[in-house]
């Protein structure tokens, strides 16, 4: 059985995260790039990449930071139809489509750098 | 009556421990190390057995078992209470005046053996827990089966009706847990109750270490003892931990000395402060790189030599201590395994915790502990000055490695530094930067928010970290973290429990316990609203199969009601804030609940976080 997810269900599965979604830190776009970014954020945890990525990309122990600023969208789009390690492989159209991909890396895009671990008191004492 | 009891006669206990043949191998030298070691964690005890005369009909036969137990040197007995053990209960509280031991109430006989679990990983010696025999023992399962896996003593008293038996008894109650116990017994009479007692208490603490049961009949508790009874309180002789046979430890030591790159894997091996001694001091005579499972605090996390699980691809000849699990397939072809474990000296069939059989080229039945000083005399005994120039530079190679992981780590910790939810590395950062200076002991899992707390923090002294939880069961650490804040407390050190959410909800109770104790320790949640390894592993299958993977938080998340921890915390006595979710609030509530816990308070943060 191929993907076959029905309107109510991802309506339900927002609900769910938006109190989450909505303490992301914000963008400074505007228009329709702030709409991609938006729907970006949601698809983000729509697709259960926060889950190994974390909330903005930053990575875990489990799945590695996204630093999409080294990233083309295409070669973005390429990783997750055709993972390379542990990341299962989000194949087709009918599981995330390339719109909703490209929603996600307009998201990470307008995500700020991580800052210099030489600014953070707190990583350089002992 | 009550027994007076003196303090251990050391010289007299190191003659038994000799006479016994305790000491099975090594010289005189060793044999008296190994008694010293194990007198000095040794419960007071008279040398001569007590013999216990009834000379009026005032005493109960439970009043006898407080004799038996109360020498063994329990301090707490954590109890949920039930009418087959009623008997006991009243004689702790009255006959032995509820002091060494004190009753310790918990809510759920779960609670009662994570905490025993707990407390024995800071203290070193076992607590009693007190229930009933049938409902209360399959409560209390889970719990019995993390410290099996963990090999941590507890002392279980089981109620039954084994005379009079009716609808709540149970023919074989400690049956349910045989297979995740080390011994047990079901004593029909006060003299079968003495020997089994001091028999079960020897049995889980002889490596390898694990729970006993022995079930106190209702009657044998509640009847008086007729006049001129006598009875006998057997003697308790720690037995001395079983040592590597010396030529195979020679042969050990004549390996790791000549290799090109020995790395010692060490999972339970510290089972003392002194296990974490020696483990140093044979890494550093070999300047060997150490990998870590953090089972227990076996090597400090910034030491030059402690290093990554890729090392080990390096390794010509690698030592596993207490690690029955490592598999030869993280080694590279060809190199030796060599392993000293007492895995092999008891275990049980049923549940697959022992893994696959490990393929070791020369394995030692043995503690590794009680081995160590042996080992560590033949490498002094083996280096030459070439080797020990090989050595330092080695060691200077590793070290550098060490810098460059803490320094990616350093790195790593920046991403989503300011994010909402908080990031567990902030998390992690922040508290480090407020307890740094105090007497610190992390209580819970350090394998929890992504390893942050083992990342970032300076774990050196053995209590600053208690280890894992052995079954991976979720339940644990709630009341772990609240038995070893326990034992914590009289040592005045601040207990931090970095606390997953889920697992706190399987025994919110515990809360109660601390508060009505008055056991002081800061909890901070790893509050991801999900069972996120779950979400991870639907998500794969479903992408794999390729279906819907946006359905994986179904019977995964449990955001809705968002659980208000600080709520809960309150509404059973302690100190709470939260939800925190901005990066920013955090360092002031630290502040503020590390006051209350220099108060005396538990307390605990809700924190709102990343998945990991």
């Amino acid at each position: 059985m191929v993907v076959s997810r029905s309107i109510a269900s991802l309506a339900l599965l927002l609900g769910l995260v938006a109190p989450l979604l909505a303490q992301q830190p914000p963008s400074a776009a505007t228009g329709p790039a702030a709409a991609a970014i938006e729907k970006g954020k949601q698809n983000f945890v729509t697709y259960a990449c926060y889950a190994c990525h974390g909330y903005s990309g930053q990575g875990s122990d489990v799945g590695p930071r996204i630093d999409t600023k080294r990233l083309t969208q295409q070669a973005f789009v390429n990783i997750v139809r055709k993972p390379a390690r542990r990341m299962p492989p989000f194949r087709t159209e009918q599981q995330i489509s390339d719109s909703a991909l490209a929603e996600i890396y307009a998201f990470l895009q307008s995500l700020p750098s991580p800052p210099d671990p030489k600014s953070i008191p707190l990583l350089n004492g002992n | 009556m009550d027994q007076e009891k003196g303090s251990l006669d050391r010289r007299s206990f190191l003659k038994a421990a000799a006479t016994t043949g305790a000491a099975l191998v090594g010289s005189q030298t060793l044999a008296a190390q190994q008694a010293e070691r194990s007198a000095a964690a040794a419960p007071t005890q008279a040398d001569a057995p007590t013999v216990v005369e009834i000379v009026n009909d005032g005493k109960h036969g439970s009043d006898f078992m407080m004799d038996v137990l109360k020498p063994l040197g329990f301090e707490y007995v954590t109890i949920n209470p039930h009418s087959d053990s009623g008997g006991l209960q009243e004689s702790i509280i009255n006959y032995t005046g509820n002091k060494s031991p004190e009753l310790i109430t918990c809510l759920h006989e779960e609670i009662a053996v994570a905490m025993a679990h707990g407390y024995f990983k800071i203290e070193g010696k076992p607590l009693a827990a007190l229930m009933y025999s049938s409902v209360g023992l399959q409560h209390a399962s889970m719990a019995v089966y993390s410290a099996f896996c963990d090999r941590v003593p507890v002392y279980m008293l089981l109620g039954n009706r084994v005379w009079n038996p009716d609808s709540r008894s149970v023919r074989d109650p400690a049956g349910l847990a045989r297979d995740f116990t080390k011994w047990d017994d079901q004593p029909v009479s006060l003299e079968q109750f003495a020997a089994s007692a001091v028999r079960a208490y020897a049995i889980a603490m002889t490596p390898p270490l694990m729970p006993v049961a022995i079930t106190i009949d209702q009657k044998l508790q509640e009847s008086r003892i007729p006049t001129g009874t006598t009875l006998r309180v057997p003697k308790y002789t720690p037995n001395a931990a079983p040592e590597g046979e010396s030529g195979a430890v020679s042969e050990v030591a004549r390996l790791l000395v000549n290799a090109d790159f020995p790395v010692l894997a060490v999972e339970r091996a510290a089972r003392t402060a002194a296990g974490l001694g020696y483990i140093i001091e044979l890494a550093e005579l070999l300047q060997a790189a150490v990998v870590d499972t953090i089972q227990r605090m076996n090597f400090p996390s910034r030491h030059p030599l402690s290093q990554e699980a890729a090392v080990l691809r390096e390794a010509d000849v690698v030592l596993a201590l207490e690690h029955p699990l490592l598999s030869r397939s993280a080694l590279k072809a060809g190199a030796r395994l060599l392993s000293i474990s007492s895995f092999d000296l008891f275990t049980r069939s049923n549940y697959w915790h022992f893994g696959a059989y490990q393929e070791a080229d020369l394995p030692i039945a043995a503690d590794a502990e009680a081995t160590l000083p042996a080992l560590i005399e033949e490498v002094k005994r083996l280096i030459t000055p070439d080797r020990k120039r090989t050595f330092e530079a080695r060691r200077a190679k590793l070290a550098e490695t060490h810098l460059r992981t803490r320094e990616r780590n350093r790195v790593l910790a920046t991403h989503g530094w300011d994010a909402s939810p908080l990031s567990t590395a902030r998390i992690a950062a922040e508290l480090w930067e407020q307890i740094k200076d105090k007497d610190w002991s992390l209580v819970s899992r350090s394998d929890g928010m992504s390893d942050w707390a083992w990342r970032l923090w300076d774990f050196k002294k053995y209590y600053h970290h208690i280890g894992q939880s052995g079954s991976l069961g979720i339940g644990y650490s709630n009341p772990a973290a609240v038995g070893a804040a326990l034992a914590n407390r009289k040592y005045g050190r601040l207990s931090i429990n970095l606390q997953n959410d889920g697992d706190f909800m399987f025994l919110p109770g515990t809360l109660w316990t601390a508060a009505h104790h008055q056991i002081p320790m800061l909890t901070v949640m790893h509050n991801n609203r999900m069972y996120n390894q779950e979400v991870m592993v639907v998500a794969r299958i479903a992408a794999e199969r390729n279906r819907d993977v946006s359905r994986c938080h179904y019977g995964n998340v449990f955001d809705k009601p968002f659980i208000n921890y600080a709520q809960l915390a309150k509404s059973m006595g302690w100190y709470a804030e939260g939800p925190i979710d901005n990066p920013r609030d955090l360092a002031p509530a630290i502040r503020r609940a590390l006051a209350a816990v220099e108060r005396g308070e538990p307390a605990l943060l809700d924190t709102v976080t990343q998945p990991n």
